[in-house]
Order: structure tokens, then C-alpha cells, then sequence
């Protein structure tokens, strides 16, 4: 053979194999530009969804409220709010799995009337706090904790201002604190020793007007039993302003009271029977979320126990799981700051993408 | 002798390594299309964020009463809880005469990212009716 043709036979395979390569890397180039503008529309679209979600109130528009009216079109906003993202404490409350008139998923998938369209949605406290005992005093009349307090976000120190409450059967003492710029703060207080049993500490934390957060602490005050395990008494259940307490043992609540940033007061009974007891809640103008305790007496034991629950029921995680590797990749997640109550709170809505 | 005299081999080997040339010539054109584009999906979910967290700011008139007060540091600390840690904000307050008022800068992080987003966001101080035009720029920190 000629060394011409060999010339051109490698100059022509060497142009074949450019060509295809070429072919190969400007459809590689290309491909993520094509199929962004198709994803493009499908973030706008999501983007979309989830605002709908938190600002529109729904069908029927109370069907936070009033568990008796179906749910028609899924929303969680309040009906007829001046500004956007202002959620219905009712319908909150209602997305918590342990709260009795609880909303199944699947009630609320399928009033989105969206059959590809499966949804998450976290709502949460701006910021965490936790309680640490830090010492534990005794003298011949009462007993003198000290707790460390750590407020956080994504581990970054929190400073905020703190009030506390302890509570434990109708004794109610309360203390203030601010945590300094590494987060870190701490309280001091008394309970008497005529009592024992299951105490409550209750932490509210305040960084900014509307932003707070807040933790219920369970301990053992002048008892050797550790502290009684949350719902071993009673199951707590707000909603529309009455609290509902399901009793799990003969011993009734004695004592209902609410406790925010500012405020202390009792509940008054209004109804019951020997297994569920009702409270009314007061509508209280606090931008601060409600810490509803219940307290009593175990008969046999003559020890007191303490029940608990927020109002609104936060913080909760409602809708599917997106927990697998696959899935965490196919979904989409936005971030909105909502108010209930005049608290502001982070909410989290996980679209599946279809 | 014969082999380095044939010139018609070296005229398509030059050819080859031309059409090399233009290969990733049209490579390299195409990679700033992509570029540019690559971000929208981050430019809608930062504008969202931001006129969400201007809209809660907002709520019964504090963004107004601020700015009145010239508190720059307290909205700073504001938008600093409000928005998600790993973006970073720069805000801007206009009267009405387009004259900027913060007089010191509010702003967490550098905004060094490709994708900066703006938003121009109007409120009127319910306490003295002034008329302010705010501009919050957000990106994402490297």
C-alpha cells in the first residue's frame, strides 16, 4: 500500500473518531441545558404547589376547627388573612399524628386532588433549645436545680432572652435568663419538698419579637422513681381553644393551666366524663406559642405526674417519608417562614417530583 | 527521502488537528449558554425566600417602625435568624427621592456567589405614611 493511503486512511479514521467524539461532547454539553429548561418550569410549578399549600385556607375553609366538616380541598392558611403565610392554629394542630382529631395523609393527598403529586410538610421553631441539670441542691424545705440551657440553629449558638416556668402538681414558680453569644445560658430555682413526683420545666426562648422557641423538660423532683414517661397518664388533645384529655389511668387531672412568653393562667373544666376531661383555652394576645400542662395526683403512689402539649402542636412532620437516597434526590424542598398565632415558625414543604 | 517529500499526508494531518480546532471552539461557545442558564431553578427559590422573609418582616408594621427608628442592626439581626443559614444578604433603604438611608451597611456574609438575586420590595410606615422602596439582594455562600 501506498504511504499516501496510509496518510489518508489514519487522517480519515482520525476525523471519524473527532467527529463522534465531538458529536458525543456537545450532546453531553447540551443535554443538562435542554433538560434545565423543562426542570426550570418544573421548580416554578413546585414552587407554586407549596405556596398554595400555606396560603390558601382550603374547602371547607374551618375544617381546622370543626372536625365534623369533611375536607374538601387541602389548605392550611386562615380564612380571609389580611397578609400570606398566615396558618390556622386548627389546621396546624390537626396535621400532628398525636393529636386524637388527627388528619390522615391519605385524607389530605387526596383532597390536593393531585394523585402524582405525594407531599411532606415540617414546621418548626426558628432555632432549638436544649436542657441540661447542671446541680441539684437540698436544704431542709426545698430543693434548688440549676440548668444549663443551649439554644442553636444547625449548631450555630442562638443569644436569646429566656423565661422558665416549673411546674409541678399547682405549684408554678418561674425565673428569667438570657443565654450569652456562645448560646449558652442558665437558670436557677426552687420546688418545695412537701412535694414529689414528675416536675415540668418549661423554657421559652425569645431572639427577636415573634421568634421563639421553646422545650418541656420531664424530671423527678424529691422522688428515687425516675419521672413518669409522657402519655403514661393522659393524653392531651387542643383544639379550637378546648383541650381534650384522654385519661389512660383512674387519676384525673387536677390541675390544667397555660403557660406562654408572658402569661400564666388555669384552665377552667368545663365537661367530662370518667375518661376524658375538657378545658377551655383563653385566646391569649402573646406572640408566643401556648405550653398546655396538665397535673395530678397517682392515688396509689401519692406522687404527682404532669402532662403536656403545645398549641399549636409543634413542632410536627406530616405527609410521606422521603427518607431513601433515590427519593431524597427526586424531590423538591422550599423553605418559608409562616406565622401562627403571631409566632413566626419555619415550614419546610417536600414536593415528590413526578 | 521519498516518505518526508509527499506533502499531500501532512496537508490532512494539518487538517485533522484544524478540525480539532474547531471541535472545541464549538465546545468552548457552548459551555457559557449552559452556564447561564444553570441557575434559574436557585433564582426562583431565593426570590421566594426573600419576599417571604420581607413579607414576615413586614408583619404589623416592625419593618416600617425600624427603619423610622434607623435600626439597622436590628433588622440585620432579623434577617439573619429569618433566613437560612448559607445565604448570605445585603438590604438597601430608598426614600423617596431614590435617596439611599442606611447610612451603614446591612448585610450577613459577602455576596460573591453567581447567583444573586434582587428584590425590590415597597412599604409605607403606618406610624408617619413615609414611603420607602427596599432592596434586598441574597445569594448562596461559597
Amino acid at each position: 500500500m501506498p504511504v499516501t493511503s496510509l496518510d489518508t486512511l489514519l487522517a480519515s479514521s482520525i476525523m471519524i473518531c473527532l467527529v463522534l467524539a465531538s458529536m458525543a461532547s456537545v450532546f453531553a454539553a447540551i443535554q443538562p441545558f435542554l433538560k434545565h429548561q423543562v426542570s426550570h418550569h418544573e421548580v416554578e410549578a413546585n414552587l407554586s404547589l407549596a405556596e398554595y399549600l400555606l396560603i390558601e385556607a382550603g374547602m371547607s375553609a374551618s375544617w381546622g376547627s370543626n372536625i365534623n366538616e369533611s375536607l374538601v380541598i387541602f389548605g392550611l392558611a386562615n380564612q380571609n388573612s389580611p397578609v400570606p403565610f398566615e396558618l390556622n392554629i386548627d389546621k396546624v394542630t390537626r396535621l400532628n399524628e398525636k393529636n386524637i382529631y388527627n388528619l390522615s395523609f391519605l385524607e389530605a393527598f387526596n383532597s390536593l386532588n393531585m394523585k402524582d403529586k405525594p407531599f411532606r410538610i415540617i414546621i418548626k421553631p426558628l432555632f432549638n433549645i436544649a436542657v441540661n441539670l447542671a446541680s441539684r441542691e437540698e436544704n431542709d424545705s426545698a430543693i434548688t436545680y440549676r440548668f444549663n440551657i443551649l439554644a442553636e440553629r444547625s449548631n450555630f449558638p442562638v443569644k436569646a432572652a429566656l423565661k422558665c416556668y416549673a411546674v409541678i402538681k399547682d405549684y408554678v414558680v418561674s425565673c428569667s435568663s438570657q443565654t450569652s453569644s456562645l448560646g449558652e445560658g442558665l437558670i436557677e430555682f426552687s420546688l418545695p419538698k412537701s412535694l414529689s413526683g414528675t416536675a415540668l420545666l418549661i423554657v421559652f426562648a425569645e431572639t427577636e419579637p415573634k421568634m421563639l422557641s421553646y422545650t418541656v423538660h420531664r424530671f423527678s423532683h424529691n422522688s428515687i422513681n425516675p419521672p413518669s414517661s409522657e402519655g403514661r397518664y393522659a393524653l392531651l388533645s387542643p383544639l379550637n381553644y378546648t383541650l381534650r384529655a384522654d385519661l389512660n389511668s383512674s387519676n384525673r387531672i387536677l390541675h390544667a393551666m397555660i403557660f406562654t412568653y408572658n402569661y400564666v393562667f388555669n384552665l377552667t373544666e368545663t365537661e367530662g366524663d370518667s375518661a376524658i376531661q375538657y378545658f377551655i383555652i383563653p385566646k391569649i394576645l402573646d406572640e408566643s406559642i401556648m405550653i398546655l400542662v396538665g397535673t395530678g395526683l397517682n392515688a396509689s403512689s401519692s406522687e404527682c405526674f404532669a402532662e403536656w402539649v403545645s398549641y399549636p402542636q409543634i413542632p410536627l412532620d406530616f405527609g410521606l417519608g422521603f427518607t431513601s437516597k433515590y427519593q431524597l434526590a427526586d424531590s423538591f424542598s422550599f423553605r418559608f417562614l409562616v406565622t401562627i398565632n403571631s409566632a413566626i415558625y419555619e415550614c419546610e414543604v417536600i414536593l415528590w417530583r413526578s | 527521502m521519498k516518505i518526508l517529500m509527499n506533502k499531500k499526508g501532512q496537508v490532512r494531518t494539518l487538517e485533522a488537528l484544524l478540525a480539532v480546532a474547531v471541535v472545541f471552539a464549538a465546545l468552548l461557545l457552548t459551555r457559557p449558554i449552559y452556564v447561564s442558564y444553570d441557575n434559574l431553578g436557585d433564582y426562583d427559590v431565593l426570590y421566594t425566600m426573600g419576599l417571604n422573609v420581607l413579607v414576615q418582616l413586614d408583619r404589623d408594621g416592625d419593618l416600617g417602625r425600624l427603619i423610622s427608628e434607623r435600626n439597622w442592626a436590628e433588622i440585620a439581626d432579623r434577617l439573619s435568624i429569618m433566613l437560612p443559614l448559607g445565604v448570605s444578604f445585603n438590604l438597601t433603604v430608598y426614600d423617596e427621592e431614590s435617596n439611599i438611608l442606611n447610612d451603614r451597611p446591612v448585610s450577613g456574609g459577602a455576596i460573591n456567589s453567581k447567583c444573586v438575586v434582587s428584590i425590590q420590595y415597597i412599604l409605607v410606615d403606618r406610624s408617619n405614611l413615609r414611603f420607602y422602596v427596599i432592596r434586598l439582594q441574597l445569594a448562596w455562600m461559597k
